[in-house]
């Protein structure tokens, strides 16, 4: 049985700025708002046509349905409410810029949108030299009992739909072998490359990288459930 | 051709998806995406499994003001692209009226031809001349398109630097730096040419070093488009650019204060 401590996700403390309680009487008389990370791949690829077409509206009801998820991804690496903000801006600008080469096909949008805000934040604490490396165990945390910490302001169907998430990637980091899943977390979370994981963990690069590969591929097999096809 | 097998490529895919890879093995997957399907799959998928792990976190709400922000920013990012639009629009015009002058002229000559055959010598030749000078310039804009597309088609890791500074207000020169390719390139634009015996040095700025990476110099045209560039392999800690007026061949260290001067800042592509 392995007791190192297990460090995923993190949960937020921080809380956050009240919702605005704007209107959304504006939103895109035509795309209808969805809960912020329901699956629905048509609506999906509709709303990037139009956001590729410089549709206000439609940048709109993007930030809408994904702002709250990618704050979260951004504030998991920048500790920073600040710059998790920035982040934000910049992956929403960047999927912008990016919007007429977005396809269904190449994966679904919020899992697209994740990994932009992951890489951002990776970029920004880079240039900002001011990389935190100590992501707190969950152990760590005061009492203990993260998983039912949360106080984000999100709404009720994304943080309960987050929250089982969380517990089923906690389910499957915890069912990783100890050296897999500590390779892997370095490498996800931490935004190591393989060669610093190898030295942070003393162990041979090959071995690293077998050690991650595996580690994905484990979780993959896991949260399938997770994933679009496997979403409902 | 990749050096690596399929079994290899397969073994790179998730520290690719991770951004895990040295740039050597992450030029080897880039290659090798565009005609491996399944490849390309196995990327998808544990980009996929990020996706879950990443939406997994507690979703946290912005401030108030932020939503603002971003439709701002959008609404300034859509009238810049239609300007852009607008630009290049206006180019293609003015290209095809060069070559619809250009036709005009031939059947001109044509008539002259009849008339004086010394007279269509002298057209002939201005007329060659004027074709030359057109291909030249529309391979040099071809060429300077493809090699910005190169350098904006990244989508981690570009840098950008907008250099401003004392020289005439529409100077302008653009450092982009891709530092998963470690490739960088200057744009300068009405940029008069150093003076005799002088060039423009380039320079990259810490809070305590500077370093110098490219010594060049612009055409008459005012423009300058440079590429093969001595970059650090890092950006770590690299704030800002700097153009200098140097001695042809460079200097160890500016011997001149800064004629342009811009922060480093990261760019989406």
């Amino acid at each position: 049985m392995d007791s190192r401590p297990l460090r995923l996700p993190f949960v937020a403390f921080a809380r956050p700025s009240p919702p605005s309680g704007r209107s959304r009487a504006n939103a895109s008389p035509v795309l209808q708002l969805q809960p912020p990370t329901t699956p629905n791949t048509d609506h999906d690829t509709a709303l990037m046509a139009m956001f590729a077409a410089g549709d206000e509206r439609a940048a709109a009801v993007l930030y809408d349905r994904f702002a709250p998820m990618l704050m979260a991804v951004a504030f998991r690496v920048t500790r920073s409410r600040v710059d998790a903000e920035e982040v934000v801006l910049e992956t929403l600008e960047q999927a912008w810029r990016q919007a007429q080469r977005y396809e269904q096909s190449r994966g679904s949008l919020d899992a697209w949108l994740a990994v932009i805000a992951r890489s951002r934040a990776f970029d920004r604490m880079r240039m900002d030299q001011r990389r935190t490396r100590h992501i707190v165990a969950i152990e760590d945390q005061p009492g203990g009992a993260l998983l039912e910490a949360v106080d984000t302001g999100a709404t009720p169907n994304g943080a309960a739909e987050a929250s089982d998430a969380r517990r089923l990637v906690v389910q499957a980091l915890a069912a990783l072998p100890a050296a897999q899943r500590e390779a892997v977390e370095l490498a996800f979370y931490d935004g190591l490359t393989q060669s610093e994981v190898a030295e942070r963990l003393g162990e041979p690069l090959g071995t690293v990288k077998t050690r991650i590969r595996l580690g994905m591929i484990k979780l993959r097999d896991m949260l399938r459930p997770l994933a679009p096809e496997g979403r409902s | 051709m990749s050096a690596h097998t399929r079994a290899q490529l397969f073994e790179l895919a998730s520290g690719y998806a991770l951004g895990a890879l040295s740039p050597e093995e992450t030029a080897a997957v880039e290659a090798a995406l565009p005609d491996n399907a399944e490849l390309a799959a196995e990327v998808l998928s544990i980009r996929e499994t990020m996706g879950a792990l990443l939406r997994a976190e507690a979703p946290i709400v912005p401030r108030a003001g932020l939503r603002a922000e971003w439709t701002q920013r959008a609404a300034s990012l859509q009238r810049a692209r239609e300007e852009d639009r607008h630009s290049a629009t206006a180019t293609i015009t003015r290209i095809t009226d060069v070559r619809h002058r250009r036709r005009s002229v031939t059947w001109i000559l044509g008539v002259a031809l009849a008339a004086s055959l010394t007279g269509l010598a002298v057209l002939g030749a201005q007329l060659q001349k004027s074709r030359d000078r057109l291909t030249v310039a529309m391979a040099a804009t071809e060429k300077r398109e493809r090699q910005l597309n190169t350098v904006l088609e990244a989508e981690d890791g570009l840098l950008l630097a907008i250099l401003k500074g004392n020289v005439a207000s529409e100077t302008g020169v653009q450092f982009f730096w891709n530092v998963r390719q470690k490739r960088g390139m200057v744009h300068a634009f009405h940029l008069r040419p150093a003076p005799v015996g002088r060039a423009y040095q380039v320079w990259l700025h810490t809070g305590t070093t500077v370093t110098s990476v490219r010594v060049f110099d612009s055409g008459e045209d005012g423009h300058a488009l440079i590429e093969q560039m001595t970059l650090p392999d890092s950006p770590i800690g690299i704030t800002s650019v700097s153009i200098t007026v140097e001695p042809t061949g460079g200097s160890p260290q500016p011997t001149t204060a800064p004629i342009l001067f811009g922060e480093m800042q990261r760019r989406t592509s």
